[in-house]
């Protein structure tokens, strides 16, 4: 069916080229969002990627690679986005998610996933662009090292390497927090 | 104490327990850039490059490009031959003499282009380069993908053109990573081009930055000379 889409869509077909957007859509938001940590510039950077993907769709020889295709765009303009508007996506402050007075006795299953999820986004947060497009495409789109060399554009030793240090730099972040957390603890 | 195995499964839990969805906003916007920009036939669409095309993966003897410009080179000859005469047998009539062309005056110079590209970096801080075109011969440009470590010598800066696409000079030089922000300037007649580097006292260690240029036309990179220069 996609395939289908694609070569319609590649020769102007406006209906094939709605259900193509519509059926990737969300896929690429999911990718973008999860690079960008922000709705808006997530917003922006799909729209751009679907924008090209109509200009450009003709040139893409084998209709089976628009995914990989699709991937390499949303990727490349998340990262360019992120490089672009400063270094840490989302820029501003990191919230703290658990509430101030949130009693930790009550419910510790719920609020340990909270802190979980707090301490993973600012590690998250603390990756480079690229680090963090590597992890997204590998947890989100669900590609193998060779699948992401393949999207990247790049060798695949290349992806296996960065995606290796991608994920020693979140666990780093993740241990940097978990000590300062309980530093925070024994001093109070 | 929390192990690694569970430390893996923390993070693929937070990728992917949070459901977002595109806005409808988002949707409509680029339907209507593609009704305002309906598809044209575009005869040349078979020598454009291929978005996902391998490098080194046939480059101009791939099937389709080499069939392109072998149909091209035809409906040259053939062209080429019609208006010549050659097809007509008996040597044509002298015709009138042709009055004289008139001679085009040269227009104004047009005024530069500007162009910002985040480069892609393996290692290392940010990079960007923000390129001057004084020949308004550049269309785009893009990054590249750098290899691992440093591979221009001499110069520290290299051209080539890509193997796929013949309109695109690849543009290779050799920096450290805390080079950051770059400038490159295309001279008018599209000839010459600097590329000036942050002089960066850091780490010594080398690391490849790429650009990717498309011009309008085919140019050889041995017809291009490109000096490196450290501020």
């Amino acid at each position: 069916l996609q395939r289908d889409l694609v070569e319609r869509a590649a020769r102007g077909d406006q209906e094939a080229f709605e259900a193509l957007v519509r059926l990737s859509a969300n896929r690429l938001f999911a990718i973008a969002y999860r690079i960008l940590r922000d709705h808006h510039r997530a917003e922006d950077a799909v729209q751009q990627t679907l924008v090209s993907i109509w200009d450009e769709l003709p040139r893409l020889r084998d209709p089976d690679r628009f995914d990989a295709w699709s991937y390499r765009v949303v990727t490349r303009n998340s990262v360019a986005l992120a490089k672009r508007e400063g270094r840490g996506p989302g820029g501003g402050a990191i919230v703290r998610l658990l509430p101030d007075d949130a009693d930790e006795s009550r419910a510790p299953d719920d609020i340990g996933s909270v802190v979980e999820r707090d301490q993973i986004e600012r590690g998250f947060r603390r990756l480079k662009p690229d680090h963090r497009a590597i992890l997204t495409l590998h947890h989100v789109a669900g590609l193998s090292s060779p699948e992401i060399a393949d999207v990247l554009g790049i060798p695949a030793g290349t992806a296996g390497s960065r995606l290796h240090y991608a994920t020693q730099a979140l666990r780093a972040a993740l241990d940097a927090d978990a000590r300062l957390d309980t530093t925070t603890e024994r001093s109070a | 104490m929390t192990t690694f195995d569970e430390t893996d499964r923390r993070i693929a839990a937070w990728f992917t327990d949070e459901t977002v969805r595109v806005p409808e906003r988002t949707i409509d916007a680029v339907l209507a850039h593609a009704r305002a920009h309906p598809r044209r036939r575009d005869p040349l669409v078979s020598l454009r490059r291929d978005p996902m095309a391998r490098p080194f993966s046939g480059g101009l003897f791939a099937p389709v490009p080499l069939l392109a410009a072998i149909g091209l080179i035809a409906v040259a000859v053939l062209g080429g031959a019609v208006v010549g005469g050659f097809l007509d047998g008996p040597a044509p009539t002298p015709g009138p003499v042709p009055t004289a062309t008139p001679i085009a005056t040269p227009s104004p110079s047009p005024s530069p282009r500007t162009l910002h590209v985040d480069l892609v970096e393996v290692a290392g801080e940010d990079a960007s380069i923000d390129i001057t075109d004084r020949s308004a011969s550049l269309v785009d440009a893009e990054s590249g993908q750098p290899a691992d470590g440093g591979s221009v010598g001499g110069s520290g800066i290299e051209l080539a053109n890509d193997p796929v696409d013949p309109l695109v000079i690849v543009v290779t030089w050799t920096g450290t990573p805390c080079d950051t922000t770059h400038t490159l300037e295309i001279s008018d007649d599209g000839r010459t081009m600097t590329l000036t580097r942050p002089r960066c006292e850091g780490d010594a260690i080398p690391r490849d930055l790429q650009l990717r240029l498309r011009f309008r036309e085919a140019i050889e990179s041995s017809a291009l000379a490109a000096t490196l220069v450290t501020e």
